[in-house]
């Protein structure tokens, strides 16, 4: 047709430009930040930990692939399976949220845990937590988050068996936390910031964490809303209530749930007062369950906690 | 042994007491319902599809048995339903013509392109750009809009193209009308002929921006028996109270835009 | 792939500046176009689609016009606004001529005889009129300058917009650098609009501070005049909004001022006006010459040299296109406005927008040799909360497109879809692709009920 050869003109809405910033992006974002942490940890625990954040990871991914093989794809050409994989849109895991959630949950048990332990745990966090509901953008609650609370549940003695640092041998120790609780006895606040105590594998040195927030802040793939508001509120509801401040924000797994799991972005408001709200929220829940609660640490509980209340967040504070 | 048997039997005796004071409380609080309004609920489809201007069935039903409405309103139940609950109310039902969604769009993707569309493939938002990448103003967008408003699956695209409706499983419910930007989508009478073509030019502009668009040569008007069919600004309309069904407009268009709308139909219109 | 693999590079909340090039390019001229198409109709591209109807023609075909000639005019409610002719020659045709908005106006087109003949300029000493507000304001409408936010009685405060919200353009900086006389001049003609002494602010973004020093000298002749420099630039429909805050302190919509934006928090006495409008009064008021050019920047991959252009108002694209190094037939896209808040053309033929939205009369065209975005397939809205961030009516743009995509228009007006600027930034950091901006403005169409596009665009049939 001769009108055919006229050369058409493209048209669709306007922005024509875009930041080039992708679900994937935000996700590789996350991961490159906790890098650091993941390396004190190799170096402070020994290469078991190296090997439960790997097999998190691994299984997380895993997982995540083969439910969303089984139930989401709609269309799946099996004779071609490596291609169609790829090129599925159903199947989501090459944006890297399942590997954030493996890597968090690693982070969050103690490295003398047995190698079945993240497996379990990081199965629960993917299906229950995240597929559940319908994948990445439907979740209520932080799917790392949900996983150890699932597994701080079941299995509470291999949950709470710590290791001693630098010289790793067999030794278990209490955390900070637990020693506070029960014997009412403070480490030294330098200690608890370069990570010279047991604790979770990826929880104890502030300074590691700190320097991945500080990519992610850099790449702007966080606001500073929520964590700000979350240590603001732990150190001065910590002095309201007669608690030593500073160890309150340094130790346990504070800086991590505050600067990763609370600004976990399904989880979380979207509006910027929203998200103080939220921090603030969290942070009294925290030092509530730490000073009158059964266990020791409270911000895996407290976060849980608001992400049920942040969609209500969000409705309230438009 | 003995705590496992004053468990159970702990447990029984709570499902007991529970059972028996549900029971109790729903005989004492029962709200007192028609009767007859379940019953026809229980007739009616279910589907709470709108067709018949209520909210839900039960609305519907409710409505049924004050007597504000008539039973063949319902444009999904079947004559048998629709007899039953004529008898539960004791008034006789008449057949209600059966209306079914058509598009009245012939050309689609064989209209001729005025740019190339590269936004979202929704037809309300290309809609907003010119009235769509067709020349022609009338021409369906192919995205598919309708066949996800849906809820009978009557309605499919296969890729970008004229939708298709299956008559059989339309209820006329006219959820893909409201959606449509164009208002190509009509609630037609099945059995009757219509015009599959809604464009409002004449002749050459026609022919110019679709090649098989309808260009108003009025031969349907002048051949119908009954003077049911008209041009009323630039639409052929007809007028489903005087047609008697003859078909004889369809045997006189000559480019075959006339067509039956009937519940057995082929699959039509060009894809791209 | 991009965005695949991941970059250490800041990603950015705001387009940054994507041509510096340009800004130091010297602006040029196109003298006499072959021919110009001047609309009688003009429509509004804010919402609440509505055109001008009533226009007046005083040419008929054949008719030899000289440049400057008024051959027309727009009326509306109380506003009226004479057209002239932007070039010298013959009248070919009266009619309908495609819009750059998308729908048939009745239009004008004139052909050139290459002589470009001046009608007598006419300036205001030697009209006869006096210096009052009502005669100096019909003077402007009788030379083609729109002042049509009908000024309120308590304006307190000028607001001179020099920043540039779209990420391409320069003809701002160009006018604020050469034209910086007649822009002091311009302030002076327009501040005789004011009964009482206003202040008046130059908006200048961070970005543009070598302009500080030129506004700084305008600043030094007009009393009660400064320069802020603000974060943010200001989206052009901002102005629309603030010109309804001003005419209607009852409009629905919630809008909020975005602090970072604004100096001060609240301006409701506020008037904000383009510098372009500046000096198109000072060639009004001084020269007598009515507003028969514009100044646009002309940019784009399929462009071969970008361009700050003064061109005669009605000049059609593809002429431009030629005088810029290009082929017609390379060009892809082309837009109108610039590629956050454009209005894409689906033909070359079309002439420039005279006013992109009733008051702006800075234009830019842009040309693209090839598609650039929609690369990315959208997927599930993560609720990252960066749209709410960057939105600049703080409204939550991913709350909203929900509702809008449940059809449950009424939630989603409560939420202030009406407030929507329409400037893209949402669509411009969303990680998720998901296209925020074609909902937006397909939510308001529906919202309103699907009637008034279809009833708008079929005005000449019915």
């Amino acid at each position: 047709m001769e009108r055919q050869s006229r050369n058409l003109l493209i048209t669709s809405s306007p922005p024509y430009i875009k930041n080039g910033e992708t679900v994937h992006c935000l996700m590789f974002d996350v991961i490159i930040s906790l890098v650091p942490a993941a390396l004190f940890s190799i170096y402070v625990f020994g290469v078991r930990s190296l090997w439960i954040i790997f097999i998190s990871s691994m299984t997380a991914v895993i997982t995540e692939g083969v439910l969303q093989l089984l139930f989401f794809t709609k269309e799946f050409n099996y004779k071609t399976p490596i291609l169609s994989f790829i090129k599925s849109e159903d199947i989501t895991v090459t944006d890297g949220s399942a590997l954030v959630t493996g890597l968090l949950l690693a982070f969050t048990l103690p490295p003398t845990v047995p190698y079945w332990i993240p497996i379990v745990g990081t199965v629960v966090a993917i299906a229950l937590g995240k597929l559940a509901f319908g994948g990445l953008g439907y979740n209520i609650f932080n799917p790392a988050l949900l996983g150890r609370a699932f597994l701080l549940a079941a299995w509470p003695v291999y949950m709470t068996t710590w290791l001693a640092t630098i010289n790793a041998d067999v030794v278990t120790t209490a955390t900070p936390l637990s020693m506070m609780k029960e014997d009412g006895q403070l480490t030294p606040i330098i200690n608890l910031i370069v990570g010279n105590v047991s604790g979770s594998i990826g929880e104890t040195s502030v300074v590691a964490l700190l320097l991945g927030a500080a990519y992610l802040f850099y790449k702007r793939t966080i606001t500073w809303h929520i964590p700000v508001s979350y240590i603001v509120t732990v150190f001065v509801f910590s002095l309201v209530l007669g608690m030593p401040a500073f160890f309150h924000v340094f130790s346990g797994g504070l800086i991590l749930g505050a600067f990763y799991m609370a600004t976990d972005v399904v989880t979380s408001p979207c509006t910027p007062k929203g998200r103080i709200i939220f921090g603030c929220g969290a942070g009294i829940i925290t030092i509530l369950i730490r000073k009158y609660g059964g266990y020791p640490e409270g911000v895996c509980y407290a976060i849980l906690i608001m992400n049920a209340v942040a969609p209500l967040i969000d409705r309230i504070k438009r | 042994m003995w705590t496992v048997l004053v468990g159970t039997l702990i447990l029984c005796g709570c499902g007991i007491v529970a059972g028996v004071t549900l029971v109790g409380a729903a005989r004492v609080f029962a709200v007192k319902t028609d009767e007859r309004v379940e019953t026809i609920e229980a007739l009616l489809p279910g589907a709470n599809c709108g067709g018949c201007g209520n909210p839900s069935c039960y609305n519907y039903a409710v409505k049924l048995v004050s007597g504000e409405v008539e039973p063949n309103r319902c444009v999904l139940s079947k004559q048998e339903s629709l007899q039953a609950i004529g008898d539960i109310l004791g008034i006789k039902v008449e057949a209600a013509l059966r209306r079914a969604a058509s598009v009245c769009c012939l050309g689609g993707m064989v209209a001729a392109k005025q740019y190339e569309y590269a936004g979202m493939p929704s037809c309300r938002v290309a809609v907003l750009y010119t009235l769509g990448d067709r020349q022609c103003q009338w021409s369906c967008l192919g995205f598919g809009d309708c066949s996800k408003m849906c809820k009978f699956d009557a309605i499919y695209n296969k890729g970008r193209s004229i939708p298709f409706i299956d008559a059989d499983k339309c209820t006329g419910c006219g959820a893909c009308a409201a959606v449509c930007p164009k208002d190509l989508i009509k609630i037609l009478p099945v059995g009757f002929p219509y015009v599959v073509c809604s464009t409002k030019e004449r002749g050459k502009a026609v022919s110019k921006e679709c090649p098989i668009g309808c260009i108003h040569c009025l031969k349907c008007v002048k051949g119908c028996p009954e003077g049911a069919i008209k041009e009323i600004g630039g639409i052929i309309k007809i007028e489903y109270s005087k047609c008697i069904q003859c078909y004889k407009c369809v045997e006189e268009c000559p480019r075959k835009i006339l067509k039956v709308l009937s519940t057995v139909r082929q699959e039509e219109g060009a894809t791209a | 792939m991009d965005g695949f693999w991941p970059t250490f590079t800041k990603r950015t909340l705001r387009p940054a500046n994507y041509m510096q090039e340009i800004a130091a390019m010297h602006t040029e001229g196109i003298e006499t176009p072959e021919k110009v198409v001047l609309f009688l109709q003009d429509f509004c591209q804010d919402f609440c689609v509505k055109s001008n109807d009533i226009y007046e023609v005083y040419v008929k075909e054949g008719e030899r016009v000289l440049t400057g000639q008024k051959i027309g005019l727009l009326l509306s409610d109380s506003k009226k606004l004479a057209v002239h002719s932007s070039i010298s020659g013959e009248v070919i045709t009266l009619g309908e001529a495609l819009h750059p908005l998308g729908w048939k106006a009745y239009a004008i087109t004139i052909k050139s005889d290459g002589k470009d003949e001046r009608a007598q300029l006419r300036p205001f000493e030697g009209s006869g009129l006096t210096s009052s507000k009502e005669d100096l304001l019909h003077f402007l409408s009788d030379m083609g300058i729109l002042i049509d936010y009908g000024l309120p009685e308590q304006v307190s405060t000028l607001l001179i917009n020099v920043t540039e919200f779209e990420p391409c353009f320069s003809s701002k900086e160009r006018l604020v650098v050469e034209e910086q006389e007649k822009l002091a001049k311009g302030l002076e003609v327009f501040l005789k609009l004011f009964d009482s002494a206003i202040n008046t602010i130059f908006l200048l973004e961070k970005r543009h501070q070598h302009l500080f020093s030129n506004l700084r000298q305008i600043c030094s002749v007009i009393k009660n005049t400064d320069v802020q420099v603000v974060r943010r630039p200001y989206p052009v429909t901002l102005q629309s909004l603030l010109r309804e805050r001003i005419t209607d302190g009852k409009k629905t919509a919630m809008i909020k001022w975005p602090n970072a934006v604004m100096p001060n928090a609240v301006m409701p006495n506020a008037v904000m006006i383009e510098p372009s409008v500046l000096v198109s009064i000072y060639d009004a008021y001084y020269k007598g010459e009515p507003f028969i050019r514009q100044l646009i920047s002309v940019v784009g991959s399929a462009v071969k040299k970008p361009l700050n252009l003064w061109i005669r108002c009605g000049t059609t694209v593809d002429y431009i296109v030629d005088r810029c190094g290009g082929k017609t037939t390379n060009v892809k896209r082309l837009t109108m406005g610039g590629p956050l808040m454009g209005v894409p053309q689906h033909t070359v033929d079309v002439p420039v927008l005279k006013r992109a939205n009733g008051i702006s009369i800075d234009v830019a065209v842009l040309f693209d040799d090839e598609r650039k975005s929609r690369v990315y397939k959208p997927t599930q809205c993560i609720r990252c909360g960066k749209c709410v961030d960057v939105c600049p009516a703080k409204i939550t743009p991913n709350a909203i497109v929900d509702l809008i995509q449940d059809r449950r228009y009424e939630e989603a007006i409560r939420l202030g879809l009406f407030s929507c600027l329409e400037c893209g930034l949402c669509y411009y950091v969303c990680p998720s692709i998901l296209p925020l901006m074609e909902l937006m403005k397909m939510g308001k169409y529906r919202a309103v009920g699907k009637h008034t596009l279809l009833t708008y665009n079929y005005y000449k049939m019915l």
